[in-house]
């Protein structure tokens, strides 16, 4: 069973805990008490590699938005297999916001380690009222590419596209993992990376 | 009630008014009703209800006053005429004695002197009742009551006893002048001659006398001043320049032996013929003069406090003077300094290029306040090293530190945070200026203010995340999820360890 670790980050209310809720539990709440710290949730999903099903663990590690923990970001960023950066496509802020995470993810992280998937919530409100859309979907899948960034639009409300997100992370992850594997083998070094080592830590010593 | 009131037989009825006597209580009733006018519907039965003497009902119709102005009262529809509500008999219509209008008894409160004719008279009418208006109107009536301007007569009464006070003065001024003198000129006189003491202080309290009538003793049994009466232990003392007698108390200084020289010293506006040195002074230090406090506060303290004005500053205040115009420097640059940095921290922002003008100018600013700081500083540290002559000047030096440490912590830290728009080897050099600034304020342990506060912020936040953690782990563990045990409890060590790093770097800052 392959294990990865994924982060969700985010301005506060965009919808990180409800897009997490609606994959792990399959539930949604209206009013939603905004996120102490960070939350963690775990869930598994199928693969289909080649006829053959693999199975393969998320560790969620739901952020709070809010500015006051934004300390507590780069301890659960570190390390992880992949962040989702999600922004409200109501509210022009929060992606501005999202970008000032891609950014933090690409200097702190670097883009080798890290699978970045920018998603836009809040898909269901603008279905109803299209004039309460405010970020377009073409400007920020034009950022997306831009960025290198996996790009995708979700309702945590109806579930649209949500299952399909961790889906693709999983199979985006799947095949990274599998590559790797297969460079070690084929450079016949035997060992097995267990984690890489972090560089650019904000909390290294030599910082 | 009446009954029962009608049954006791009293003696002495007093009217509480006129005092009246009367021989039953029915007709106190009568006369309070009818004379005083506390006549009131409600129970009006009460003087019907008095067995009528002959002389009663006269007096009954000939005080009573009139009523065919008045407006009836109709059940259900007469309105109170102030407050237009209806009037019921809970509300207790009642009619303006003077305009006969009906009101409910709110607005009819006021009393007023009317005659039978209900006319105005304050002279021999009775009190009634009447409503807000016809009580306003009254004459005479002032909304705040009567007033009268006194301020020519009070500027008048200030003038005539600031003259008396200036004449006094100018009275003590003379005295100590001839006493002075004379008493100098005794001096001379007996100068050498120790056998004559005795004939010295004869002339002496014969000059003090002839020049200041000594009040008599025989009338005086407490002191001009405290007023405590003389006793065994307060002797009677006079004073030289009033002449009143006053006791010698060393707590409430009633009266002091002050010294010659002093006395000259400080009034050497007056139009002294001799003059006694510092040097005969020492020698004869019984040259001197009793004067009570006032004479004292008249003719001494007063100018002494003008000299003390004109004399220059103490050592610490001049110093205090000039760190004080350095504060006026350095708060006068900041803001535009601010101001400059804001605008080339947006300039960065945008990714442009900023201002060189701006970013010389900014740089000239820094260095300015930072000599400024330094100035700031070392005053300081001057004015510390003085050494304070008594205890209120100990008191403002320590608080010049307090204030002084404060300042440099709320101005100077913030200088710290921008030099990185500026160029890096003016950075470096302008570094090496600010640990030296900086050691004076050691309190902040190398950490400013601002950077504490975020730490501590941060702490507390891991603090919250780590119990939060706990409780998830305890949750996985009594759900089995063993394999989310390993995760969070990983993550709960980083957190202490994050937590331990961050008290370590706050130091004696941080809080448990």
């Amino acid at each position: 069973m392959l294990q990865f670790k994924l982060v969700l980050l985010g301005d506060s209310s965009v919808g990180k805990s409800s897009i997490v809720n609606r994959f792990v539990k399959d539930s949604f709440e209206d009013l939603r008490e905004s996120t102490i710290g960070a939350a963690f949730l775990s869930q598994t999903i199928k693969l289909n590699d080649n006829g053959k099903e693999v199975i393969v663990k998320f560790e969620i590690w739901d952020t709070a938005g809010q500015e006051r923990y934004k300390s507590l970001a780069p301890m659960y960023y570190r390390n992880a297999n992949a962040a989702l950066v999600v922004y409200d496509i109501t509210e022009l802020d929060s992606l501005n916001k999202a970008k000032t995470w891609v950014e933090e993810l690409k200097n702190k992280v670097g883009d080798d380690n890290i699978v970045i998937y920018l998603v836009g919530n809040k898909l269901d409100v603008c279905e109803k009222d299209s004039s309460k859309r405010l970020v377009s979907l073409e400007g920020a899948k034009e950022y997306a590419k831009e960025q290198g960034l996996l790009f995708i639009e979700t309702s945590a409300k109806t579930g649209a596209n949500i299952k399909e997100t961790f889906q693709e992370i999983g199979e985006k992850l799947y095949d990274i993992k599998k590559t790797e594997v297969n460079t070690d083998l084929d450079g016949n070094t035997g060992e097995i990376e267990i984690s890489k080592p972090s560089t650019n830590d904000t909390t290294s010593c030599c910082s | 009630m009446t009954e029962n009131e009608g049954t006791i037989k009293l003696d002495n009825l007093l009217c509480p008014i006129c005092f009246k006597n009367f021989n039953n209580l029915q007709k106190l009733n009568a006369h309070l009703d009818i004379d005083h006018g506390f006549i009131d519907e409600s129970v009006g039965s009460r003087t019907s209800s008095l067995p009528e003497s002959r002389t009663d009902t006269r007096l009954h119709q000939k005080k009573q006053i009139k009523r065919d102005h008045w407006v009836k009262y109709v059940p259900n529809s007469s309105l109170c005429s102030h407050c237009n509500r209806l009037l019921s008999k809970s509300t207790r219509p009642l009619n303006c004695r003077k305009c006969g209008n009906i009101f409910c008894k709110m607005h009819c409160t006021n009393i007023v002197k009317l005659n039978i004719d209900a006319k105005y008279d304050p002279i021999n009418g009775k009190w009634f009742h009447c409503c807000h208006d016809c009580y306003t109107s009254k004459p005479g009536y002032k909304d705040f009551g009567a007033s009268a301007d006194l301020t020519d007569d009070y500027i008048s009464l200030r003038n005539s006893r600031r003259e008396d006070r200036s004449l006094q003065k100018l009275q003590l001024e003379n005295r100590l002048v001839h006493l002075a003198d004379g008493l100098i000129r005794v001096n001379k006189k007996y100068k050498g001659k120790p056998y004559y003491a005795f004939k010295r202080r004869n002339d002496i309290s014969d000059l003090e006398r002839s020049i200041t009538p000594w009040k008599e003793d025989k009338h005086v049994s407490r002191c001009h001043i405290c007023q405590q009466p003389f006793g065994l232990l307060s002797r009677k003392h006079h004073c030289r320049l009033c002449g009143s007698i006053v006791c010698d108390s060393i707590s409430r200084r009633c009266s002091n032996q002050v010294l010659l020289y002093f006395l000259q010293e400080v009034t050497l506006d007056l139009p002294y013929q001799e003059h006694i040195t510092k040097k005969e002074q020492m020698e004869m230090p019984d040259m001197s003069v009793r004067l009570c406090s006032r004479c004292v506060n008249i003719v001494y303290s007063s100018r002494k406090i003008e000299q003390e004005k004109k004399e220059s500053l103490s050592m610490l205040l001049s110093k205090y003077h000039s760190m004080s115009t350095v504060v006026k420097v350095i708060e006068g640059t900041l803001p535009t300094f601010e101001e400059l940095l804001q605008k080339t921290e947006t300039t960065k922002t945008e990714k442009t290029v900023p201002n060189s003008n701006d970013i010389l100018s900014l740089a000239k600013l820094r260095e300015k306040l930072l000599r400024s700081f330094t100035t700031y500083t070392v005053l300081t540290k001057q004015l510390l090293v003085i050494e304070p002559t008594n205890r209120t000047e100990k008191s403002i030096q320590d608080s010049i530190k307090i204030v002084s440490a404060e300042f440099i912590n709320d101005k100077l830290l913030p200088l710290k945070n921008i030099p990185a728009v500026l160029s890096p080897d003016k950075y470096a050099k302008e570094q090496s200026d600010i640990p030296q600034v900086k050691q004076f304020s050691e309190i902040m342990n190398n950490l400013s203010v601002k950077e504490v506060k975020a730490y501590r912020e941060e702490l507390m936040v891991l603090k919250e995340q780590s119990f939060l953690i706990e409780s998830m782990v305890e949750n996985a563990k009594a759900l089995r999820k063993f394999d989310e045990v390993n995760t969070l409890s990983a993550n709960l060590k980083e957190l202490s360890l994050r937590s331990s790093e961050i008290q370590k770097l706050l130091g004696e800052n941080g809080f448990e």
